[in-house]
């Protein structure tokens, strides 16, 4: 018999727990640095806590690249087709950046319920903002590097 | 607490959540269902614990172990119906609720519950009858006066919602909700100081009543109209939820960004700047709001003495 009931939402973490960040540091990653750095830190995060919904977060995580590259296609698709004209690009392109920035939102959201318990519990918090701070200023050097200036790579790493 | 019958820790829990002491609550549930996994009240107990504790994934989990363990326990179904209702499920929390009523149709505590619930789908006039049958049943419940109060409030009629709130202080004197309802009835009257003392005199007996706190906040939304604007976005954000509360703030993101890209090509690169710089004062201001307005609430609280019980 177990010495204590555990509680669904708690989290479980593991070796990494003392790792833990608060998820507003891979959110604002996601936003300044880009997808590079903040979909992994994400998954990271959340394995690292033992987040209880840390599958569904990986699976969406994997999924922001993936819907880039369709959304990219799709918006190419419709400049062929002239649905799309030079002048109306840049309002279409703003739909790339809404849909990583609704999939970082909704991580954040997911990844902050096992966090706020995980804090609770008195488990490990590290800062995030030395990580971020870097991220801002090498990070167009790393992405640069990552995707040797590739246009396509860039959208979707960005 | 291997030693120690079932209904000895649920009672202590039970005495430790009616005190606000949601945590110790949540702490003792947990230790005596350690020793008794099969407890079906002590699962529902614990839904009711969590969901006070904003944990509605996890209250609905144990609301669903008490009925798999007991489908005609009554406060489990009580347990289901909230937890369905803050999770605006409404079609599940009706069946709860029939099924609560069927099994203690005259509980005045199960009569308010239906009563939230017409309130939450809109249907005022069912939710006044509720009330009153409820009033009927027990003419001195506190709970259903309150009840009745923030109805008459609701709808504008302030000196009635004054009359209620007495009557359940008469009831009850010290009632922390009957105090948090004069509260709103003086600051809806401009009495912001009767209001504030009501509200700290409410929560002198439980600092961390929600109520309470939210008429502390109002108060000071209003002392501060510059921090009240954020503590009014933050309470409608709050009210729509994750899900719908990201769609608003993303269409609000499309709109700057269109109106930013519109000024450019329309040859306006002033407005465009401009733009620019409300945005980022936006999101500066709902940054640094939030930990301004908890530090003003936050020194109001220090001078608030509690009682002795809490």
């Amino acid at each position: 018999m177990s010495a204590t009931y555990r509680i669904q939402d708690e989290p479980r973490p593991g070796a990494l727990g003392h790792l833990v960040v608060n998820p507003v540091f891979p959110l604002l990653a996601f936003m300044m640095a880009g997808v590079w750095l903040g979909v992994p830190w994400f998954i990271f995060n959340g394995f690292a806590m033992g987040s209880v919904s840390r599958r569904k977060e990986t699976l969406l995580a994997v999924l922001v690249v993936p819907g880039t590259l369709l959304l990219f296609m799709l918006l190419g698709v419709l400049m062929k087709l002239d649905v799309l004209t030079k002048a109306s690009l840049p309002y279409a392109l703003v739909g790339i950046t809404v849909w990583k920035l609704a999939v970082g939102y909704v991580l954040y959201n997911l990844q902050q319920r096992s966090f706020a318990l995980h804090e609770y519990y008195g488990g490990v918090v590290r800062n995030g903002a030395l990580v971020l701070v870097a991220s801002i200023f090498l990070g167009s050097r790393v992405i640069m590097e990552l995707t040797g200036g590739n246009k396509l790579l860039l959208v979707l790493l960005g | 607490m291997s030693d120690i019958p079932s209904f000895h820790w649920r009672n202590y829990a039970q005495i430790q959540l009616a005190r606000g002491d949601h945590r110790g609550a949540l702490e003792t549930l947990r230790q005596g269902l350690a020793q008794e996994p099969e407890d079906p009240e002590a699962h529902a107990l614990l839904s009711m614990v969590l969901l006070s504790l904003k944990r509605p994934h996890a209250a609905e989990h144990e609301a669903g172990i008490a009925l798999s363990l007991e489908p005609a326990l009554p406060l489990a179904h009580a347990a289901a119906a909230s937890v369905a209702m803050a999770r605006r499920r409404f079609k599940d929390a009706e069946q709860h609720l029939t099924s609560l009523l069927e099994l203690e149709p005259d509980d005045t505590q199960n009569l308010l519950l239906q009563a939230r619930f017409f309130d939450l789908t809109g249907k005022k006039e069912r939710k006044r009858e509720v009330l009153q049958r409820a009033l009927s049943l027990k003419p001195d419940d506190p709970h259903t006066l309150v009840a009745l109060g923030e109805d008459a409030l609701e709808r504008g009629e302030v000196k009635r919602a004054e009359q209620w709130a007495r009557e359940a202080l008469t009831a009850l004197p010290e009632f922390q909700d009957g105090l948090v309802l004069m509260g709103q009835v003086y600051l809806r009257q401009g009495r912001v100081e009767d209001a504030r003392e009501h509200a700290l005199w409410a929560l002198h007996q439980d600092a961390t009543d929600e109520g309470s706190l939210r008429l502390l906040a109002s108060i000071k939304a209003r002392q501060s109209p510059l921090l009240g604007l954020w503590w009014r976005y933050a309470m409608f954000m709050g009210s729509l939820g994750d899900g719908k509360s990201t769609l608003v703030l993303l269409g609000a993101f499309v709109a700057y960004r269109f109106a930013t890209q519109a000024a450019k090509d329309l040859g306006q690169p002033n407005l465009a700047t401009l733009i620019q710089l409300v945005w980022m004062g936006l999101a500066v201001y709902t940054w640094v709001g939030p930990a301004l307005f908890q530090r003003m609430v936050r020194q109001e609280l220090e001078t608030v003495r509690l009682d002795p019980r809490f």
